[in-house]
């Protein structure tokens, strides 16, 4: 074998290089390889003799479909430069990335700066976007939670509002197949299970209609209860949650079986799916028997009702519905008012206080972000006319202005993506702490994660931000006259003009959204610090309270109750250091409460009216006593107010707000009233707060367990200075020695109970306080570095000016002057802001005005104090400039 | 490569191992490839064109050969074919391949025994 004769090619010509340089021509190329075999080829034949035509046209036959081949060479070829120049891209991506990163790390202070600040301003937006998300947004786990509806009760004279509905009401408004694609009402208590495993408690949702369809859920397991299974009788079967079906077992051999709750058979027909949740916590599901009781019983504020709106029905059309129902039921059943419901989207209600709250919140970090990519605009364009004279240089070597910008962008880019990472860690700290402020008190704000749709946000921020705060000091920077930054030696290029008023601008910015921060959370701190000296009309210092359910098949007789509850009462007796000890069926602050209507023995209703109601609470022991309810008048229960069947001899205590409100002139004491069974009022008693500090009084009737025998669910409460765990253990000693199957549950303090309810203004204002504070330290650092820079240029200035006898004082008001004035065009832009931006906060704000003076006035005055500091050191070192230095160095 | 693959399939495959144990002489083009393959066999193996050009582009693709404009002897242009480092190692491993079917191609052939 020998190898072919050498032809020793020479290099190829510099020309075709340059043309390579806009990619290559792949048609030319396979038409040119082609050609060249072809007459190669030509070229073979005329050497063995074959004259030239003849020659030719054997070579084309020999060669095949030209055509055919060339495509299948162009497809081969394009697939190659197609991968080449994504290999090209890579490389030209992976330079410019190093390049970035060697820039950025030249100047630590600046990038550092510059990440922190992002980091704060992507992971405050991250964290408060995570929860609107899943607090606000998904609330419950269903399609179209938008068209769920719950119907809510408002009695304003009695400053009832937002109050849930009697059952007679729901029935009525769940038959209204016109305005419901499907409707339930439920009513959660707390019940004991037995049978499987130890008596435990459960969280139950009692339910009337269709609440399974209503949110659209399919069961894990089993089924879900039929409409006939809330006639009387058929009622005894179950839905388990998927938490409580994990927690006995997870065993499909569960649904068919049989379970004792609170002393009733029930069958487990199902499981509901584990993402749903709503009640939240509830555990089991059961219907609740629809006896004509039910329908007669109204006014009875304690259901929830839900409906799904039918399909095609605008909301207006619906609230009409409800407002026709209403109508009906002033005509038929002569109820004194027309229109006392309202509707409220379901996710509002679930989000209640927080909703609000988190709104604000929202609309705070995007302040924040605002700032932060302000903060670092000017970072950028400073340090872009510091760089001047690095990319003159640049320029000057042949990087074209696209190189430049693209360099810069994709520097900021780098800076972006990584203060967006660090952002996440930043919000998912400000997660854990936002919820271990207030999980307990708001389980709602427990499961909120990062989530991916947050992630996605931040993302999203961050290019924002890159792009904001990159694109226009790159493209400034851009646009550099090489000649004229490399002729000016020392200093690089100054500020222009259009540039110092960009870099004002985003000084005032900052300081205007600093303080629209500064107000909000002033007005925030100041109405929680009024809400906190608020009476609530009871002193909750060392009072513990627990919670028990008294369920099982002994307590299903009548009196049995009562017995257990005796019981009870007379073994506290014999523990004097948790004395004054007592239970109620409703405990202030806990969220529970029974509305409940009542009419006047004797006193004919006015029509026009409608229906008086009252909190509704059974209560046993010293009660008043613990809590502190001072009496008023008469007196308080005791061993004579005993349980007996004849309802003439029953007797009650109002409160203050009842006495003054339907007996203004008179004495109430030895009046009978109706809420149920008819009672004698024996005493008066001072108005307590139910649902939260400040709120409006409400009237009350309390009512002695022996009479009111049927409330199974008591808070236990005792004013002691003992430790909370020693009382637990032993009023559940006491319990368990009379019957060892009830639990004791949820002890809390008082003071706690009290702070769940001020929770998520509480997180507000915290969280606000904190976006506050951190602004401020962006501003104010903004405003240092500004008036540093102004500074630095205006060095030879300050030089000629002392040179010429100026004082240093003089230079130094200068500079001061400067920055003054710059804080004070953002305090008077942020004032307007202000007076705008507070109006969102008041749904949070308790005895504040939106426009409250003081804090109007106090969030200027610290924010112009500091900026004012802010000043002071840059314009000290204007007052050391050395005239000779300052015009030698030109 | 395994022997028991159809014959387009081993065809294809031949075509690789006998380009790449030519540019493993020195950089050529197609032409001189295809004259080259003709000249060493005595004419039996025909080189057809509509296969040789797309099996030189798929092996530029998979980065076994190198394609270069350069200039001829004669002042043409012509695009040269050089053998890469991963083109050396395909074309070892080929080889090894190919010898091994090869030799066990003979043994049947000159069997001096019958089959049991």
């Amino acid at each position: 074998m020998t190898p072919p004769r050498r032809e020793d090619p020479t290099e190829t010509p510099k020309w075709w290089r340059y043309l390579r340089f806009w990619g290559t021509n792949v048609r030319a190329e396979v038409d040119d390889e082609i050609a060249f075999h072809l007459e190669e080829l030509v070229g073979h034949y005329v050497a063995r003799g074959v004259p030239p035509d003849e020659a030719r046209r054997i070579a084309t036959e020999r060669f095949g479909d030209r055509e055919h081949i060339a495509i299948a060479m162009r497809a081969l070829a394009n697939q190659r430069e197609t991968a080449m120049q994504r290999t090209e891209w890579l490389d030209s991506m992976r330079r410019d990335l190093r390049y970035a990163v060697r820039q950025l790390a030249k100047r630590p202070a600046f990038t550092g700066v510059a990440l922190l600040t992002l980091a704060l301003g992507i992971g405050a937006n991250t964290a408060i976007f995570s929860a609107v998300n899943a607090v606000l947004l998904h609330p419950v786990a269903t399609a179209d939670i938008d068209r769920l509806m719950v119907v809510r009760t408002n009695l304003p004279t009695m400053n009832l509002m937002n109050e849930d509905v009697g059952p007679g009401e729901a029935i009525d408004l769940m038959a209204r197949r016109d305005l419901f694609e499907a409707s339930t009402a439920w009513a959660g208590r707390g019940a004991v299970i037995t049978e499987i495993g130890d008596p435990r408690r459960v969280a139950v949702a009692r339910t009337m209609g269709q609440f399974f369809d209503v949110f659209h859920v399919v069961p894990a397991l089993g089924r879900f209860y039929r409409p006939d299974e809330s006639e009387p009788g058929k009622e005894r079967v179950v839905v388990l949650s998927y938490a409580l079906w994990r927690e006995l077992g997870a065993d499909r051999s569960l649904i068919g079986k049989q379970i004792t709750l609170s002393g009733v058979r029930h069958e487990v027909v199902g499981v509901a799916p584990e993402s749903f949740d709503y009640p939240r916590g509830t555990q089991l599901y059961a219907p609740i028997a629809m006896t004509p009781q039910y329908a007669q019983n109204r006014g009875q504020l304690i259901w929830k009702l839900i409906g799904r709106m039918k399909a095609g029905l605008s909301r207006a059309q619906f609230d009409a519905g409800i407002l026709s129902e209403q109508q009906r039921w002033h005509r038929d059943l002569h109820y004194g008012d027309k229109q006392f419901l309202s509707v409220v989207p379901l996710g509002t209600m679930i989000a209640g206080q927080l909703r609000p709250a988190l709104l604000v919140l929202l609309g705070a970090v995007g302040f924040v972000l605002l700032i932060a990519c302000a903060n670092i605009a000017s970072l950028q364009l400073v340090h872009g006319t510091a760089r001047t004279r690095e990319l003159a240089v640049r320029a000057a070597l042949g990087a074209g202005r696209g190189t430049i910008v693209r360099q810069l962008l994709v520097e900021n880019l780098v800076l972006s993506v990584a203060g967006g990472l660090l952002g996440l860690g930043v919000g998912a700290v400000i997660l854990q702490l936002m919820s271990a402020a207030g999980a307990s008190q708001m389980p709602a704000l427990s499961d909120v994660r990062l989530s991916g749709s947050a992630l996605l946000f931040t993302a999203v921020a961050t290019l924002v931000a890159g792009t904001l705060f990159g694109l226009l000091p790159a493209l400034r920077a851009g646009r550099v006259d090489v000649q004229e930054a490399l002729k000016d030696g020392a200093g690089g290029a100054s500020l222009g003009g259009r540039r110092s008023r960009l870099l004002h601008t985003s000084v005032v910015i900052q300081v205007a959204l600093t303080l629209v921060l500064l107000v909000g959370s002033g007005l925030m701190i100041r109405s929680l610090r009024l809400l906190l000296s608020q009476n609530p009309g009871f002193s909750a210092d060392h009072v513990i309270t627990m919670k028990m359910t008294v369920t099982g098949p002994r307590y299903q007789q009548a009196g049995s109750l009562t017995t257990f509850y005796d019981q009870l009462l007379d073994q506290f007796a014999a523990m004097k250091d948790l004395e004054p000890i007592g239970f109620v069926s409703e405990l202030p602050f806990t969220g529970d409460n029974d509305s409940s209507p009542f009419r006047i023995i004797g006193r004919a209703a006015d029509p026009n009216l409608p229906a008086m109601h009252a909190n509704l609470h059974t209560i046993g022991g010293d009660y008043f006593k613990a809590m502190r309810i001072p009496l008023l008048r008469g007196r308080t229960f005791d061993k004579t107010d005993a349980a007996t069947p004849n309802q003439a001899t029953w007797v009650c205590v109002i409160d203050e707000t009842l006495a003054k409100t339907y007996f203004p002139n008179e004495d109430p004491i030895g009046k009978r009233i109706n809420q149920g069974p008819d009672a004698t009022i024996i005493g008066v008693v001072g108005t307590v707060s139910q649902g939260e500090l400040g709120e409006p009084p409400k009237a009350t009737v309390y009512y002695p367990y022996t009479q009111h025998a049927w409330y199974s669910n008591m808070y236990v409460v005792s004013r002691t200075t003992l430790p909370a765990a020693t009382v637990t253990s032993r009023v559940r000693g006491v319990i368990r020695s009379i019957d060892p199957n009830i639990p004791l549950f949820s002890t809390r303090t008082l003071d706690e109970w009290i702070a769940g309810s001020l929770a998520p203004r509480r997180l507000a204002m915290v969280v606000l306080t904190g976006l506050a504070a951190l602004s401020l330290g962006l501003a104010v650092f903004g405003l240092y570095g500004v008036i540093s820079y102004a500074v630095s240029q205006r060095t030879r200035e300050f030089g000629i000016r002392l040179a010429l006898g100026a004082r240093p004082a003089d230079v130094q008001r200068m500079v001061l002057r400067q920055g003054v004035r710059l804080a004070l065009a953002g305090v008077i832009l942020g004032l307007s802001g202000a007076f705008i931006a507070t109006r969102a906060l008041s749904n949070l704000l308790f005895g504040v005005s939106t426009r409250d003076p003081f804090t109007f006035i106090a969030g200027p005055v610290v924010l112009a104090a500091v900026a004012i500091a802010a000043t002071y050191f840059p314009a000290r070192r204007a007052t050391k400039t050395n005239p000779l230095d300052a015009l030698r160095s030109t | 490569m395994a022997a028991d693959r159809p014959t387009v399939d081993l065809l294809q495959g031949s075509l690789d191992v006998i380009v790449l144990q030519t540019l493993s002489w020195q950089p050529m083009h197609g032409f001189g490839i295809a004259r080259w393959i003709q000249r060493v066999t005595d004419d039996v193996f025909q080189i057809e064109e509509g296969t040789l050009y797309p099996a030189l582009y798929k092996m530029e693709n998979k980065g076994w050969v190198k394609g270069e404009w350069r200039v001829t002897e004669n002042k043409r242009r012509a695009k040269y074919y050089r053998l890469t480092a991963a083109g050396k190692r395909r074309l070892t491993e080929e080889s090894r391949t190919w010898n091994l079917f090869a030799g066990a191609m003979a043994k049947i052939m000159t069997a001096a025994s019958a089959p049991a």
